[in-house]
């Protein structure tokens, strides 16, 4: 198949083709934007490659291809499209039987966030900058969101704030702004899960409060504060923005990976200047899960760069490493520079807190590597706890599951630093752990935990 | 209810908060109400309500009380309402974040705790308690049949127990620890159990030093060629170069690399998964399996997540060795998307290991005949996992024991050794005497049941051989005997010159002088390797098994013969004459060999290739049911 041409897509097998069609009766696809969900979870369809290099429909869903969310979308692009060259499907899609072709649809090519180069030059809507009109309708949209809420309710208002929410996605698709993406994301489990959270509500809705802010201000031309647009508008940095930084000698402390809420991975590398003690995050934008990442070397790196560029954004100050070594693996007096660069009190910590939520106008996360004094546990569950007495919490509402981790290790091991997210969970100040500094009977050890 | 008073909706109010109260309190509870606000669930009267005011202007918070009486105020107009709570939303949880935590002592968050700090490491075992002989009973049982978290600690504690005790312990107890460490072959335990023994003095320590040397110079090797590769000096990947045996050596001793060696195999399967090498990421994804590493275990739930069928496969099971509430949470997310049939059983196999029996329906109506076979298997090596089976559930279990297909029987036997009682064991002791085919796997059953109930307090099982003597073919007089020895030993001393052809016939005339004697049929299957004829060899070794299905146990080195001797043929089935299914009903038969002292290298490779063959055979069929 060139490149040109029509692209075809496999349909799954009849069976999982009859799961989609029932899912697709349900109202599970979402819009025209691959959004499927299905009992509360939720994952994204979009438009993959195949290894012999032509293109097929995948998931964000554990299955990857082939699944019911793909047959979904095969089914709802059938029935909403009927102008298109299988449209057989549209009239009885009980009956899809042809495994033939589908166009690729120019809202496939929307769901990316990082698009193949080939496509990169048929749209411009990765950045909010300069596109003033969408700036507002997105504004428009959130703010009728809430109103919804407070007026209609959660309960009463479900379809109207199910169609908002979806008009907000929409706008927001292919948007490689992570900051306004989350709490669309939010939105969405707020409208369609059990019980709402009144903390976490509440917290969404002072997230809400920082994305108005930032919108207003970059509608109205004003600058929103050069910090928030990367993530909150999706600007692309001219290099002359950025300072440049050479021969700095790093050490990766903490890496997270984890697949997000909205089906998307993520790809983030924090970095300990071993001279000067200051953090760098280098991350790349969410992508679709099986995105091609190339391999960056063993945890924990220790990497010479030669050449890096340090943009404006929220601390911890995102990097790109330009030119690079890997070193040899850490030693143990590298490992005890986290432990030096590391805050040990819990004061200390909230103020780092305070300090990016004030930058943000939102509760935002802080990255910190804190070092306790003790680590306590009770009943399986586990606090840390600084020289003075005062305790920080783990984030146990967040990812429950990585912080079991820790006070399971913890009780084998002594904990010199958590590095982690500090974040306001709507209840509480707590720290959600990426890695520890861990000794054990082999010696120091960074074990990462996501 | 006064609706005047601050209130939280009762659903919503969380029992797990242990906020100080006072001010803190009162804001807390205030937040809490505005996000009830915000999703609509108070009513609109409720909106400046005074019962908060009051409460706010009590702890101090007039500019709070101002703004929520404003708020009412504001009651008419929506976009008014919306944008005063967004602003009144975020002065509370500013004032919280500013206030609440920092104020928070050690003693008010911990109010209500049972407390404890568990950094300092466990004390020091009682002596007396730790010399009990039921307890080095109860930590030899477990070794056997405890789960993989289980057997590690009983690994160690025995270890610990030999170590400290040796002066003090009795000699018996002394020789239990020390016999089930030295037999204790399970790969999930392998470093654990040498690194035990290494500790100790004598033979067995010396065997197990040498073992322990041999991996730490493995990983340094290992580690020179990751740094060559990582600074550009190599192009080529060690892993790349690494034969299956080392690979699969790597992974046992994984927990004892470096960092830097467990990162470099994380990176490698990521690269084999950016790369769609489902079958390479697969192979090195088995290899890892007993590790247990939790430094492996961010990969390995991202291959879970994104990997194709057959590495998903051995994800599963890799992540069910690492102890870590992560493993958890991973196979829970998987068992709710997954489709597949054998994935979603092998997922509730996992689960099942660590106390979770969300898969249990799976499980259960997996064992109808209905299900394909292998994952009919998989379902009743899981069921054993579950509490409270019912009846029906066992009488099924027991019927599967007959089943021709050996692989059923044998998973039917493993779930019996989980969930039988006093009068299952009988039952498996009356099998192994009448069924040679299943001697060694319900001989194998039984011991495992009887560990198994002796743990559970059955005094009838406490102290009991957990093995059977199963000569139950008669012996001949004395003189036939010595006959069959001398010629025994005279086949052995041709093996020793080399002559294979008279030492086989010397070996085959001891075995039939005395019929009741498997060592012949065991010197005959040696003779045969040497002579490159892996299939005679495994001919005679069946023969011998069906005399005495303990020898490869008792006799050191033999389990190692016999289980490559399988392999190698297995891999001339498959490679060269394309047999497929032959080479994997070859592997599954040495599952009915009591191969406890095989080197768990051996064990681990035939897992991986029966595992590698079946997926390869599953994809092809159901690839043919797609066309």
């Amino acid at each position: 198949m060139d490149g040109t041409g029509p692209k075809t897509f496999r349909l799954p097998p009849d069976s999982v083709v009859e799961r989609g069609v029932a899912i697709e009766n349900d109202g599970g696809v979402v819009g025209a934007v691959f959004h499927v969900e299905v009992g509360g979870e939720r994952c994204m369809v979009y438009e993959g490659r195949t290894t012999a290099g032509g293109t097929e429909l995948a998931c964000t869903c554990p299955a990857r291809r082939g699944c019911e969310h793909v047959a979904a979308v095969l089914v709802h692009m059938a029935r909403r499209m009927p102008a298109a060259p299988a449209s057989g499907l549209a009239e009885e899609p009980t009956s899809v039987g042809e495994r033939s072709s589908w166009p690729s649809d120019s809202a496939i090519s929307a769901s990316f966030t990082h698009l193949p180069a080939a496509m990169q030059a048929e749209r411009d809507v990765e950045s909010l900058e300069g596109d003033a009109a969408r700036v507002r309708r997105i504004h428009t949209v959130i703010s009728s969101i809430i109103k919804a809420l407070v007026t209609l309710g959660r309960e009463d208002g479900r379809e109207t704030l199910r169609g908002l929410v979806t008009e907000l996605e929409k706008e927001l698709d292919g948007v490689a702004a992570p900051d306004l993406v989350r709490p669309s994301s939010e939105l969405r489990t707020l409208v369609l899960s059990g019980p709402a959270d009144p903390g976490q509500a509440a917290m969404l809705m002072e997230r809400l409060r920082g994305v108005l802010g930032v919108l207003s201000a970059a509608a109205e031309g004003r600058e929103p504060g050069r910090k928030l647009e990367a993530s909150f508008l999706g600007r692309r940095w001219a290099f002359e923005e950025a300072r440049r930084a050479e021969d700095v000698l790093l050490l990766e402390v903490a890496r997270n990976t984890v697949l997000t809420p909205f089906g998307l991975r993520r790809n983030k590398a924090y970095y300990l200047d071993l001279l000067s003690g200051q953090m760098h995050v280098e991350q790349s934008h969410e992508q679709p899960g099986d995105a091609r990442n190339p391999s960056v070397g063993p945890f924990p790196r220790r990497v010479h760069a030669g050449l890096m560029m340090i943009t404006p954004g929220i601390p911890p100050a995102p990097i790109r490493l330009l030119q690079y070594v890997i070193l040899p693996p850490p030693g143990e007096a590298d490992l005890l520079k986290l432990k030096k660069a590391s805050i040990s009190s819990a004061s200390e910590a909230f103020d780092v807190l305070k300090r990016t939520v004030k930058t943000v106008q939102a509760p935002y996360p802080a990255f910190v590597s804190f070092s306790p004094a003790r680590v306590l546990a009770s009943g399986g569950l586990a606090a840390l706890a600084d020289g003075e007495g005062s305790i920080l919490r783990l984030a146990y509402r967040v990812d429950e599951y990585a912080c079991r981790s820790l006070a399971l290790m913890a009780a084998t091991n002594r904990i010199h630093c958590v590095v982690g997210m500090l974040v306001w969970t709507g209840h509480e100040v707590a720290i959600n752990p990426l890695s520890l500094l861990l000794e054990h009977s082999r010696g120091l050890s960074l074990v990462r935990l996501r | 209810m006064d609706s005047s008073e601050p209130q939280i909706l009762a659903t919503e109010a969380d029992p797990d908060d242990a906020f100080a109260p006072g001010d803190d309190g009162v804001l807390h509870g205030f937040y809490q109400h505005l996000g009830t606000v915000a999703c609509g669930a108070s009513e609109a009267g409720q909106i400046g309500a005074e019962g908060w005011m009051r409460s706010l202007t009590e702890a101090g918070h007039a500019d709070l009380a101002d703004a929520w009486e404003n708020l009412g105020l504001l009651s008419e107009s929506p976009e008014a309402l919306a944008d005063g709570l967004l602003e009144l939303t975020w002065k509370v949880g500013e004032k919280l974040r500013a206030v609440h935590e920092p104020a928070r002592s050690l003693e008010e968050a911990l109010s209500g705790w049972e407390h404890e700090d568990v950094e300092e490491p466990a004390g020091e075992l009682d002596e007396q308690e730790a010399m009990r002989e039921h307890d080095v009973r109860r930590l030899v049982n477990l070794l056997r049949v405890g789960d993989f978290v289980e057997k590690r600690e009983a690994a160690l504690s025995l270890g610990d127990f030999l170590l400290r005790k040796r002066k003090l312990a009795s000699e018996e107890h002394y020789r239990l620890a020390l016999e089930a460490l030295i037999s204790n072959r399970d790969p999930a335990v392998a470093l654990e159990a040498t690194e035990s023994l290494a500790q100790l003095g004598g033979s067995e320590a010396r065997r197990a030093k040498v073992v322990v040397e041999r991996m730490d110079a493995f990983f340094d090797k290992i580690s020179d060629r990751i740094r060559h590769y990582w600074d550009g000096a190599s192009q080529d990947d060690p892993l790349d170069e690494l034969s299956d045996p080392d690979l699969v050596s790597m992974g046992i001793w994984m927990r004892r690399a470096p960092d830097h060696i467990a990162g470099h195999v994380a990176e490698y399967m990521l690269a084999r998964l950016g790369r769609n090498e489902t079958g390479a990421l697969a192979s090195v994804t088995s290899a890892v399996v007993p590790s247990g590493d939790p430094r492996l275990l961010p990969v390995l739930i991202r291959v879970l997540q994104d990997a194709g069928y057959e590495a998903r496969v051995a994800s599963i099971k890799a992540i069910a060795h690492i102890d870590d509430p992560r493993s958890l949470g991973a196979l829970r997310k998987d068992l709710r998307h997954a489709t597949d049939a054998l994935e979603r059983v092998m997922i509730a196999r996992a689960l099942a290991n660590f106390g979770d029996h969300s898969g249990r329906e799976d499980l259960l109506t997996r064992l109808d005949e209905s299900s394909p076979s292998f994952v009919r298997e998989e379902a009743l090596k899981a069921v054993g996992r579950l509490p409270d089976v019912e009846p029906a559930v066992m009488e099924k279990i027991e019927a599967l024991v007959e089943s021709p297909a050996s692989a059923i029987a044998l998973a039917a036997l493993r779930a019996l050794s989980l969930k039988g009682d006093a009068d299952t064991v009988e039952r498996l002791e009356r099998l192994a005497a009448e069924r040679v085919t299943l001697r060694a796997a319900a001989n194998r059953a039984a011991g495992d049941l009887r560990a198994r109930l002796a743990l559970a307090g059955d005094e009838r099982f406490v102290g009991a051989g957990s093995d059977l003597a199963l000569a139950t073919i008669e012996k001949p007089g004395l003189v036939p005997r010595i006959r069959s020895v001398l010629w025994y030993l005279l086949g052995f001393v041709f093996a020793g010159l080399h002559q294979w052809q008279k030492a086989r016939m010397a070996a085959g005339r001891a075995s039939r002088i005395n019929s009741s004697s498997a060592k012949g049929h065991f010197l005959t299957g040696y003779v045969w390797i040497q002579e490159g004829r892996d299939d005679a060899a495994i001919e005679s070794y069946r023969h011998g098994l069906q005399i005495d299905s303990l020898f490869p146990v008792r006799q050191w080195g033999e389990a190692d013969r016999l289980l490559g001797a399988y392999l190698r043929h297995a891999e001339v089935l498959e490679r060269r004459l394309g047999r497929r299914d032959e080479s994997i009903a070859l592997l599954e038969e040495t599952e009915f060999i009591d191969l406890r002292s095989a080197d768990p290298n051996l064990k681990i490779e035939v897992d991986r290739r029966l595992d590698g063959l079946k997926l390869e055979r599953r994809r092809e069929r159901l690839q043919a049911e797609k066309e």
